[in-house]
């Protein structure tokens, strides 16, 4: 059923005297449309579809529940599909599993097929990983997760991290006095010492900025609406706003910052350096640095030219697995350009960004 | 007879007999290391002088290649012939300094099946021809690109040897450094 016939058969007075069996259907169709907003982000909608979801049935819900249990196949069909079955990764140790890889060939998945992979040696297959690091670095990853070998050489074979590091540390651009205070040099073999000279964990727990995508933070907020001045509801609708703010970063030092209600399937293809010629407004270009503590300053001009503004956002993991993946506010300041004076905004309702990786962002430098 | 026109012929290891100009062989460093002290080389002229006389109007140099077959020869050498009058800039190391784009020739040149592929990359790596063996593997990397691990499983028929567990806490500890 279309939208517009979902809300043609709602504004009919008559729908309550339908027969059961419709209404049922309706409803479930309304919650499984207000899930599917409230997984765009697009929460008020979302309420709306359950608000009227729960009018027609108050056990909605429930419904729902067992309509997707019904639909998913047998228990023992399922068993098939590895994705679905929860597996306890929690007791496997990654470094000892690699390491007992060391000595693993690779194998033809199909006997009697054509299979000459084997005779590529260690250093020819190394090599290959090397372009796809510098290249293509989600292909690296990829191709790691082939088989023992692959995995052996891609995740644990150091010269993969040592390029991961040379990648993507001299890209960054620090602050130059917390840098020179803090010993940053360009020469990465110099810098790894610190971490006695082990590449992976340099990479772990050195804070970088990354550039394959961009970082997104979703606020949500609630607040009251007005009633209309002929309305007889007893109580005030409660709106919810949803807004989004994107900054992506380039490693000449600049970066783009938006704030808006646009959702991210509309702004990700729009959001590069030519986001005027692609139609969108009201995006501030502005410069970025970083200190080797993972402190991101951005500078940018807002709309009054008296004043220019500065984010700072600390890059934290996202969890044990998701290494420098979020950026949590530290403080937004407007700076008066005359007196130097500073006006410090209010960031109790924001939330954090977390990073989305964009393919074609990848590929060309923001062009 | 000078250093241009020698000729020197390589023996596959089927005994298919390849009768190439020195300059052509000379892509491969180790044939160039090899014919260092062979032949009027202008670079050391003194010292082998001699040696020199007694190869004058002798037979073409010959040397057996026995790892390599001959229709994998073939097109190491036609690529060889190619690029006879190209320099490819290499830092102290042998290493190429930059990597080349892949021309169309190469491209059309590396058109082959995975097992006449295979069989470049080893006689590239062998016959230490740095240009050929970056791109004959960028033609490989190529063919991963874009792919999940099971269309590269796929593609190049490989058995996926992972336990589901190994597999999932794999990929969990290290997804993260797909982004940079």
């Amino acid at each position: 059923m279309s939208d517009a016939e979902i809300l043609r058969l709602l504004s009919q007075t008559t729908l309550t005297e339908k027969d059961e069996r419709q209404r049922v259907e309706l409803a479930v169709e309304l919650f499984e449309k207000g899930s599917q907003r409230e997984h765009e982000g697009l929460l008020s909608e979302a309420v709306e579809f359950y608000r009227r979801a729960y009018k027609l049935d108050e056990g909605v819900d429930k419904k729902v529940r067992a309509k997707i249990i019904a639909d998913q196949p047998p228990p023992e069909k399922r068993r098939v599909d590895s994705d679905q079955i929860k597996l306890d990764i929690s007791k496997v140790n990654v470094k000892d599993v690699l390491n007992s890889y060391s000595d693993s060939g690779i194998f033809p998945a199909e006997e009697e097929e054509p299979f000459f992979f084997n005779v590529l040696p260690d250093e020819i297959l190394m090599l290959i990983m090397q372009k796809l690091v510098r290249q293509d670095t989600p292909a690296w990853f990829s191709f790691a997760m082939t088989c023992r070998r692959t995995a052996y050489l891609g995740f644990h074979h150091h010269d993969i991290w040592k390029s991961l590091c040379e990648l993507i540390y001299p890209a960054q651009v620090y602050d130059t006095a917390s840098a020179e205070l803090n010993g940053v040099v360009a020469d990465q073999e110099d810098m790894v010492k610190a971490w006695n000279y082990n590449w992976e964990k340099m990479l772990c727990e050195r804070p970088f900025v990354k550039f394959n995508g961009l970082y997104i933070s979703v606020v949500n907020y609630q607040r009251e609406g007005g009633r209309s001045e002929s309305s007889r509801s007893w109580s005030n609708p409660l709106m919810i706003i949803t807004y989004y703010r994107y900054v992506r970063f380039f490693p000449d030092g600049t970066c783009l910052r938006f704030l808006t209600d646009l959702g991210p399937r509309k702004v990700v293809p729009l959001f590069s350096k030519n986001w005027r010629e692609n139609g969108l407004q009201k995006v501030f270009s502005g410069v970025w640095s970083l200190t080797p503590e993972g402190v991101i300053r951005i500078e940018y001009e807002g709309f009054v030219p008296k004043y220019y503004f500065v984010d700072e956002l600390q890059i934290v993991n996202g969890s044990k697995h998701a290494k420098h993946h979020k950026l949590q506010w530290v403080s937004c300041y407007s700076v008066d350009k005359e007196t130097t004076e500073r006006g410090v905004f209010s960031m109790r309702n924001e939330r954090p960004f977390a990073f989305s990786r964009v393919k074609s962002y990848g590929e060309n430098n923001g062009e | 007879m000078t250093q241009s026109d020698m000729k020197v012929v390589l023996i596959s290891s089927d005994d298919e007999r390849f009768v190439v100009d020195r300059k052509v062989a000379e892509k491969s460093l180790m044939i160039k290391n090899m014919l260092k002290h062979v032949g009027n080389n202008n670079n050391d002229d003194d010292s082998d002088e001699e040696e020199d006389d007694d190869d004058q109007n002798s037979e073409p140099y010959e040397i057996p290649i026995s790892s390599v077959r001959g229709s994998v020869m073939k097109h190491v050498l036609d690529w060889c012939e190619h690029y006879k009058n190209v320099d490819f800039p290499t830092n102290d190391d042998g290493d190429l300094i930059a990597e080349h784009p892949v021309s169309d020739w190469d491209k059309e040149f590396l058109t082959v099946d995975q097992e006449m592929l295979y069989g470049i990359i080893l006689a590239a790596n062998y016959f230490n021809i740095k240009p050929l063996l970056d791109r004959a593997c960028q033609q490989v990397a190529n063919m991963i690109k874009g792919k999940s691990p099971e269309e590269i499983r796929k593609t190049f028929n490989i058995s996926n040897d992972f336990t589901a567990e190994e597999e999932a806490a794999i990929r969990r500890e290290n997804e993260w450094a797909e982004d940079r």
